[in-house]
């Protein structure tokens, strides 16, 4: 049944009125936080670094910033609010001259201290100057903070990252690699960080593994890592390998050495990066990620198949997944879902609310494809469940007879504490409701999610290298920093209105 | 075999920034407008921008709104970007008012960008209207000098301001009339809404060139829009087509149709179905999607290949390649992921990069290509550069072959009805056979969609398409013959060099 929406006064003066669609796909995904990359070698290393960044957008759209090495070995830095294409010129690109550079991209959680939170971070110590650019996150933060203050260090910034600097500065340890393997010991938690010195790059990667990091080489011998492999493609770095899960790579003049840090924890290295944040042509962790999507999409028609006239994906992320669902189901794979692509930052609502604003904006619906037909729609994941009660509606409104939601990960019951920005565990709808209440919730006609232990067993050999805290709650490292509930990630559901319409939503 | 050899970094360390005008291909022929009217609403200027917002895939550069304020004042704003960069809250609140048209657009002249964004409003001794237009003139240099002649000024150098102009000097009364009189007077393509300080007016040019569709709100608001997405998103149901030659006029008393000279037989823009408007469309009483499927289906029928994979040039081929890969019986595949972060500017390195344009935008899956026999679908080809750089990019990311379908016939001849394409001698298709062209691009085979099949599968209604561009028969002559333009046009071809590379490259 319809209820006919509240009206509301014309033009009100609501700040909630703009919708901050922070993310290019939707609104409740769960966002990587970062993206990185370092050069060695190349004498155009900023606009490379600049271009390889470009190619990591989808890793971050809020800030990017580069740090370069001009020929008197000085590290300099331009960091900025924004898009990679909206932070640099060419005028800006001229300022950073030098055959190093390292980069960054990232989200903010924090908007009242964007800039100055934007990496790569630079600090002078007494040898010299280091700049480093930070994926994951570090989950004894506040502690090491809290250690390095009482000894007198000063912070600049809230982010985790900025102790990195402070330990290697105070570490007696030489060269500068025992350094950093000095400072990474006492670190907890996911880094993948890329380091730049006065005549050194180097790239760290975590003993588990979090996050992706890997190395490439161009024709000419330039060095490059970045997180993903679609950042080598563009500059024509051929993907060389991953920088493996507790390893040290230091490039400077005399090649490229290899270091380990401590004993060899087993890799666990994050599933979500398959399901979600990673691009399809990008290789991560030593596997295709088009290839696991098409998979995890043909496990889910083999376990949970349903009666359906066409298949359809909610896009971008959950294309791949619907193909290969609909080629196994022998169904016909069809764009039931248009993105739009040209939705900005932020967006203006009419204060006659139209009914699911926020997801009308970003997705049309096909009625060629949809009307009198039963529709199995993929998706990657579910979250809040908030968007998905909406696309669900905004199928049936364009005349889906029945709409059967397929999500191609298992249910998302915990958050993240190595990097990715979710929501608080209680707020994750798979962590209060089964999969019925939540069907219910949503209104589709039947919901099934990949199966836990058929995603481990196509795994195989693999399946102990990764992390899958988020669908089972158990931490490889220990968080020590609850996730509370926020009041900003409504505004992201598209919701508007006073506080009692927020806490509405979440009683049923 | 390589038509163009790279520069080698000695002979060019220039950088040049390239201008990317079109978010999807370089070489797209181009849209050059979308307009929206809304009569009725309390809230017509914000729906009017979200409107021209599902709109912005038929012009990116310009937008501007008009509306009437209930002290029956017409207020404007236009500006330069996206819709979403153009208006923001305080800006939609100097826009009160029931009644509003708005307009979308591509510049084609930088230098005079911003006065040449409408809608226009003029004052005139019966009072003040403004005008936003989807279409050309082919007689405004005609009317423009017969304008001045008797006195008339112009502000800008678009086609649309002679309509004023007409309206203005016009004799007759009322107001309809005055716009049946200018129209009269017209040659060419004009879908136009006009707002006085009492009416909405929608006309359609008697061929129907482009698309005006009619919607109604649940309030009773009426609604004109290029596209039903617009209606779409705002909540207005789509009612019928505005028809070929009819002017509606909207105003207190309710909707009133009236005919403009004796009706000519429609001619509306086939491209709309090929390319121009969104998928979720309908357009001129047809399904856009339904369109390019069955388009791909012919192609599979008509011109079948061994292939072991069918993949789109995104986003504007999929829905053809779906078409194509559900008649071959082999599977879609996403082969080539889109970028959705490309600026409209990006810096190259003075290294050629090479194929770099292309690059930026579409990334190749090399899970999917490796080893196999490939058909890309694309729906149409322009100068064939970029075609060439696609090829070569699926090569390079190990297809074993490379067949190319295009679910349009060839192109041979210009638009002058609204569409920036090039002029006639820069078609490929004008000058080469289908397998020179074969050649040009590298593909091991190349096919479009016949010209004869395609009339047949409109059926009764082939006869009320335009299909110059694929002809070069002009349903209104052509005054003005479109002539080659400077290196402008070559950087958007990813081309970079001296002006002797950019003449060899035609000559092969």
């Amino acid at each position: 049944s319809s209820s006919s929406s509240p009206s509301f006064p014309l033009r009100v003066s609501n700040p909630l009125t703009l919708l901050a669609a922070d993310n290019d796909d939707y609104d409740e995904k769960p966002r990587e936080e970062c993206g990185v990359v370092g050069i060695y070698g190349d004498s155009e290393a900023s606009r490379l670094c600049y271009l390889a960044l470009h190619a990591l957008q989808h890793r971050g759209q809020e800030g990017a910033g580069i740090v370069t090495v001009s020929k008197d070995k000085v590290l300099q830095t331009i960091t900025g609010v924004g898009l990679v294409s909206e932070v640099f010129s060419e005028s800006k690109l001229d300022q950073l001259p030098g055959d190093i550079a390292i980069g960054h991209v990232r989200y903010s959680t924090a908007g009242s201290s964007m800039l100055k939170n934007v990496q790569p971070f630079v600090a002078g110590y007494r040898f010299g100057s280091v700049g480093v650019a930070h994926n994951g996150n570090l989950v004894n933060y506040t502690k090491l903070r809290a250690d390095l203050e009482e000894n007198g260090s000063i912070f600049n910034t809230s982010s985790d990252t900025e102790v990195v600097l402070h330990l290697i500065a105070i570490s007696k340890a030489r060269p500068f690699f025992m350094r950093i393997v000095d400072a990474c010991e006492k670190l907890q938690g996911a880094y993948s960080m890329v380091f730049v010195t006065e005549d050194k790059l180097v790239a760290v990667r975590d003993p588990h593994g979090f996050r992706p990091l890997v190395m490439g080489r161009r024709s000419n011998g330039a060095v490059v890592f970045a997180s993903e492999t679609c950042a080598l493609d563009l500059i024509e770095a051929t993907y060389e390998r991953e920088v493996y899960p507790g390893e040290v790579l230091v490039v400077d003049k005399d090649g490229v050495k290899c270091q380990c840090l401590m004993p060899h924890p087993e890799p666990k290295q994050c599933i979500f990066e398959h399901i979600y944040f990673s691009l399809p042509n990008s290789i991560v962790f030593g596997r295709s990620v088009y290839e696991s999507r098409h998979v995890f999409g043909e496990i889910l028609a083999t376990e949970s198949p349903v009666d359906c006239d066409v298949v359809i994906a909610v896009p971008d992320s959950g294309v791949v997944a619907a193909l290969g669902y609909a080629a196994k189901a022998g169904v016909a794979f069809q764009q039931g879902l248009i993105r739009s692509h040209y939705v900005g930052r932020t967006f203006i609502e009419p204060s006659q609310k139209i009914r699911d604003f926020g997801v009308k904006l970003k997705l049309s619906p096909v009625r060629g494809v949809l009307e009198g037909k039963r529709v199995v729609v993929v998706d990657d994941s579910i979250v809040r469940g908030t968007t998905s009660s909406k696309i669900v509606r905004l199928l049936r409104e364009a005349g889906a007879k029945e709409v059967h939601m397929r999500i191609a990960s298992p249910p998302i019951i915990a958050s993240c504490y190595y990097g990715v920005d979710t929501p608080s565990s209680n707020e994750l709808i798979s962590n209060r409701m089964s999969v019925d209440e939540i069907r219910d919730y949503i209104g589709c006609d039947s919901l099934a999610f990949l199966s836990f232990e058929t995603l481990k067993k196509h795994l195989g050999e693999d399946s102990r290298s990764f992390c899958y805290a988020c669908f089972t709650g158990d931490y490889p490292v220990k968080p020590t920093e609850d996730k509370v509930k926020r009041g900003g990630d409504f505004i992201d559901d598209g919701l508007v209105g006073g506080i009692h319409n927020i806490e509405g939503g979440w009683v049923r």
